[in-house]
């Protein structure tokens, strides 16, 4: 497998993500794993360190996840490439890098799981373009749905130069759907009139408050937002990405599960052994993310999470005893997503 | 001032497990040390301290509780939301003068700060950035931080391993007088005494998964890190629990423990004083006036200082009163 000729692999994983089912994950997952051991050599010293080769592994669980603080260290990236997303942070903190030779599979991952999902709507975004926030992988990655499915929009993002723009969003007559961190919306919220959206407009929202002063349970801050924007609570959902992946997870309404896409799996890993747990139980989320090929694809977070048996998740959220982090954070201050 | 000091050492029984054994000569010996006035001046007592309590250890509020009353100050105390359960019911079992001078709360009242003579706070930085702004200009504020204890081990000797895991088990490592980090010679060396001392001292606890993953993660990510540089990054660990954790870090900085009977090691030539030590531990003990921290110990002595001490350099007593010169009348000079 470790001889797998890249540029083949990325089709084979680009191909499963356009139209693969969830049978054949596991064979492109030990594939990806023999390509990412055989190439990053940071990652083959973290396997080799827990005696664990391709030669050993003989399914996806079982492959090597990196712990996310991993991405931070910058004497041993993680990738190498032309494009570098950051993690929030504040200053003096250490920020996490992952790193994109290209952003291909990003935007096919991000693209795909989008259509499946959501309706074909025009988009809005409460974040500055990419052009503003470079190295936040949010911002890349509305600019790529812009970009892919409502190119024609002249002003899709409503964050610019630190301030809201809602001018678009007051004259609309069809439904749209409107994307951002859960502070946007909080702070959009506090600062303007209440905007009634055209009926069947969707909301998106991503990102905690972890590591600012706000703090919302998600039932109240959905309530807020029906309110606000007049969207049914069913009609608002959440996305839970974080920059070490290329993937993300959709829930809808405030007690919705959340669903990773077929290229993208996931174990619960008990807080005490570090072993896999059943569905039903509640520990640290472990994903597989085939589309980031470029990478690691096995990353352990400090999100809690309950699975159940149809492959959804209930997320509990970041660890309390977990340095802070998170989408929303670096917005907190200056409204500005400098990162995801 | 009339001190109750004969009431605190009929209830000295509630007060010892937190403060140190004490009787009515130490209180005297403590008041005399602390409080002597400069001839033509008096001290002005705090009719009223408010206490801003942390939830780690019940240390802190009986020692700060114990310089309030010894004072003679009413005493308003606001305990942690959802931590020292049984604090309410310990004090009321102390003698009525005592109690008298005793509130307690679980919401801090509105009229609470405004009316405080003297405010005492324990907490972490947004706590006491909180309190610094509320609390009125005028009035003594005392503030104890986030502060990690550390020790200098010369001789990395069993001897030194047993008082090390001693002082880093005791009180579940959740004190901010607790060691988190040793400075040692050999580390590498060191790390073996200490496994099997933290092993005979620690005993499985009930952790929430919060407190299990704070100890799993910093294990997983010194697995990495080690992978990468196995030079300056080691972990020793407890087999099938988190009972306890030696990591090796040969880095600059201090990092924070989960606690949970996690240490840090780190070559002894490391060593920097910071402004966030509680104290410092010295194996063999010897005098250094050349570090500048509050508080040097012996080794094994971390969650032990002195009756009547000075935590974080600040003494318990004179902190609180303010000094009035009575100045008599000088004729101008012509």
């Amino acid at each position: 497998m470790s001889s797998e000729h890249p540029s083949r692999l990325r089709s084979q994983v680009a191909e499963f993500i356009t139209s693969g089912s969830l049978s054949s994950f596991g064979e492109i997952a030990l594939a990806v794993f023999g390509r990412q051991y055989s190439t990053n050599p940071p990652y083959q010293r973290f396997c080799q360190s827990l005696g664990v080769t391709p030669e050993t592994v003989t399914c996806w669980q079982e492959v090597p996840a990196v712990p996310t603080s991993a991405f931070k260290i910058p004497g041993h990236p993680l990738s190498k490439g032309g494009i570098t997303f950051l993690t929030s942070g504040t200053t003096g903190e250490t920020r996490g890098a992952h790193h994109f030779p290209e952003t291909d599979l990003y935007d096919l991952a991000a693209l795909s799981y989008w259509r499946s999902q959501l309706p074909d709507l025009p988009l809005y975004f409460l974040t500055p373009p990419p052009s503003e926030a470079p190295h936040s992988s949010l911002s890349h990655m509305f600019g790529c749905l812009h970009h892919s499915l409502d190119g024609e929009n002249p002003q899709p993002f409503l964050l610019r130069d630190s301030k809201f723009d809602l001018a678009p969003l007051h004259h609309l007559t069809e439904p749209i759907i409107l994307s951002g961190t859960a502070l946007a919306f909080l702070h959009l919220m506090e600062t303007s009139q209440a905007i009634a959206l055209p009926e069947d407009s969707l909301l998106l929202e991503t990102g905690g408050y972890k590591g600012t002063s706000r703090s919302l349970e998600k039932s109240d801050l959905y309530q807020q937002l029906t309110r606000f924007f007049k969207v049914p609570d069913t009609q608002i959902h959440n996305e839970y990405g974080m920059t070490e992946l290329s993937s993300q997870a959709y829930a809808s309404g405030s007690t919705g599960r959340h669903r990773f896409p077929h290229w993208c799996q996931f174990q619960i890993i008990c807080p005490e052994s570090e072993s896999p747990l059943p569905a039903g139980e509640t520990g640290y989320l472990q994903i597989y993310d085939l589309a980031n090929l470029h990478s690691v694809a096995a990353i352990r977070t400090q999100d809690f999470a309950t699975a159940h048996p149809d492959r959804s998740f209930t997320l509990l959220g970041r660890d309390p005893g977990a340095l802070p982090r998170g989408c929303s954070r670096s917005s907190d201050d200056s409204l500005t997503l400098a990162s995801r | 001032m009339n001190h109750p000091t004969k009431e605190l050492v009929q209830a000295a029984e509630l007060f010892t497990p937190f403060t140190g054994a004490f009787d009515e000569a130490a209180l005297k010996e403590w008041l005399t040390r602390e409080l002597i006035p400069a001839p033509g001046t008096h001290f002005l007592f705090p009719e009223t301290i408010v206490h801003i309590l942390s939830g780690n250890t019940p240390h802190a509020a009986w020692q700060s509780l114990l310089a309030g009353l010894l004072l003679g100050s009413k005493n308003r105390l606001k305990l942690p939301s959802n931590s020292l359960p049984d604090f309410e019911q310990d004090i009321a079992q102390l003698p009525a003068r005592l109690q008298e001078k005793i509130e307690t709360t679980r919401v801090l009242p509105d009229d609470w700060i405004p009316e405080a003579d003297a405010l005492v706070v324990y907490g972490n930085d947004p706590t006491l950035a909180h309190f610094r702004r509320i609390a009125p200009l005028e009035i003594p504020f005392i503030a104890h931080g986030h502060r990690i204890g550390v020790a200098l081990i010369e001789d990395p000797s069993e001897e030194a391993a047993r008082l090390a895991a001693k002082d880093i088990c005791e009180f579940g490592q959740n004190g901010c007088l607790s060691l988190q980090t040793i400075y040692v010679n050999n580390p590498q060396r060191f790390a073996p005494l200490l496994a099997i001392e933290l092993e005979k001292s620690s005993s499985c606890s009930e952790f929430s998964p919060s407190q299990h993953g704070a100890v799993t993660n910093l294990r997983h990510e010194t697995r990495y890190l080690a992978a990468q540089d196995p030079e300056k990054h080691a972990l020793w660990q407890s087999e099938n629990s988190t009972n306890w954790s030696i990591v090796y870090r040969d880095t600059p900085d201090l990092d924070p423990s989960p606690g949970y009977r996690t240490v840090f090691l780190k070559p002894r030539s490391r060593f920097q004083d910071s402004r966030h030590l509680s104290g410092i531990g010295l194996h063999p003990f010897k005098e250094r006036p050349d570090l500048p921290s509050p508080r040097l110990f012996p080794l094994g002595q971390a969650q032990h200082p002195p009756f009547g001490w000075a935590h974080d350099g600040i003494e318990p007593l004179r902190s609180l009163v303010r000094l009035q010169s009575a100045e008599k009348h000088i004729p101008s000079i012509q």
